[in-house]
């Protein structure tokens, strides 16, 4: 029972965590730290530190929803490598699963954003 | 702040070394776009700002992965590290006591507290050698055993020696766990 909570609660995805997945998943091939920060602050509205955005995305490769590989380091980057990120198919999952959950909470709420 | 101060902090952290790479790369690039827009100044606070929302960001997160082991870990190794130093301390003592006299002892407090802020920074270190898995905070975790042992402690010392000791020492100690985390941070880089 307490192992069915645990794997519940370790793969269900986080309002940010969520943001992240569906930004490294819009950004293709080119999601690292600089452009996921980027689209996650603007989606949300709000500016996001690097930290919060690379701590989500190494819980998200834990739990196996992104996968990263390193580029070759660049002079622009002070010779550092940047760390790439990719959605998994158990990523792609999570995030329809989010969205399903989603409608099916809104669906025949008969609330609007007026009456809260 | 510098990519080096970054990857020391980073280091002290105890995030890892491809981790810390990218980081670092990620604020250097978008500092440098900054920069080119707002100019140096703004972007330097921008990467202040940065780095001081993300430290309490890792220490969560550490928290939060490593748990009771990691608490372990870091009071072990600050313990650990308080033992040897108190044996080199109360060795230093004697072998001082053994060679100049109560009265001169007495007059040096200036030097007495070079000494113990200089084995304040030393026990850092080691702490934060033996605490691999949090350097920084086994440092300052052995900083705060310091000062509460010299709240405990009932010498007869001159009048400002002890609350200069209390104000110094947990800076002291950090500082030799930053020594310890540029160690790291360099190690990695020229690897």
């Amino acid at each position: 029972m307490f192992y069915i909570v645990d794997i519940m609660t370790s793969r269900a995805v986080g309002e940010f965590e969520l943001a992240v997945l569906l930004c490294v998943g819009l950004l293709r091939d080119d999601a690292y730290g600089v452009t996921v920060r980027g689209a996650v602050s603007k989606r949300l509205g709000r500016d996001c530190s690097i930290g919060a955005v690379y701590t989500t995305l190494q819980r998200l490769e834990n739990k196996g929803f992104v996968k990263s590989r390193t580029s070759e380091p660049t002079p622009v980057r002070g010779g550092r490598a940047k760390r790439c990120f990719a959605l998994t198919a158990a990523g792609d999952r999570a995030i329809r699963q989010a969205q399903a959950t989603a409608q099916r909470l809104w669906s025949g709420s008969g609330l609007r954003l007026s009456d809260t | 702040m510098s990519p080096a101060l970054v990857e020391t902090l980073l280091a002290g952290l105890n995030v890892d070394r491809g981790l810390r790479d990218a980081i670092t790369g990620d604020l250097i690039e978008e500092r440098a776009e900054l920069a080119a827009v707002h100019g140096e100044r703004s972007a330097d606070r921008w990467m202040r700002q940065q780095i001081l929302r993300s430290v309490p960001v890792f220490v969560q997160a550490a928290v939060r992965n490593g748990g009771f082991r990691l608490l372990a870990a870091i009071v072990g190794a600050a313990l650990a590290a308080l033992l040897a130093v108190s044996l080199l301390i109360g060795a230093s003592a004697a072998l001082l006591s053994a060679l100049v006299s109560p009265e001169t002892i007495g007059r040096l407090t200036i030097v007495a507290l070079t000494i113990d802020l200089a084995y304040g920074g030393g026990g850092g270190y080691l702490a934060a050698r033996l605490g691999r898995a949090a350097p920084l905070g086994a440092a300052f975790v052995f900083g705060v055993l310091g000062v509460s042992l010299t709240l405990m402690w009932g010498g007869d010392a001159h009048g400002w020696y002890r609350p200069a000791l209390q104000l110094l020492l947990i800076p002291a100690t950090v500082s030799g766990g930053w020594l310890r985390a540029r160690h790291l941070a360099r190690r990695a880089h020229s690897a």
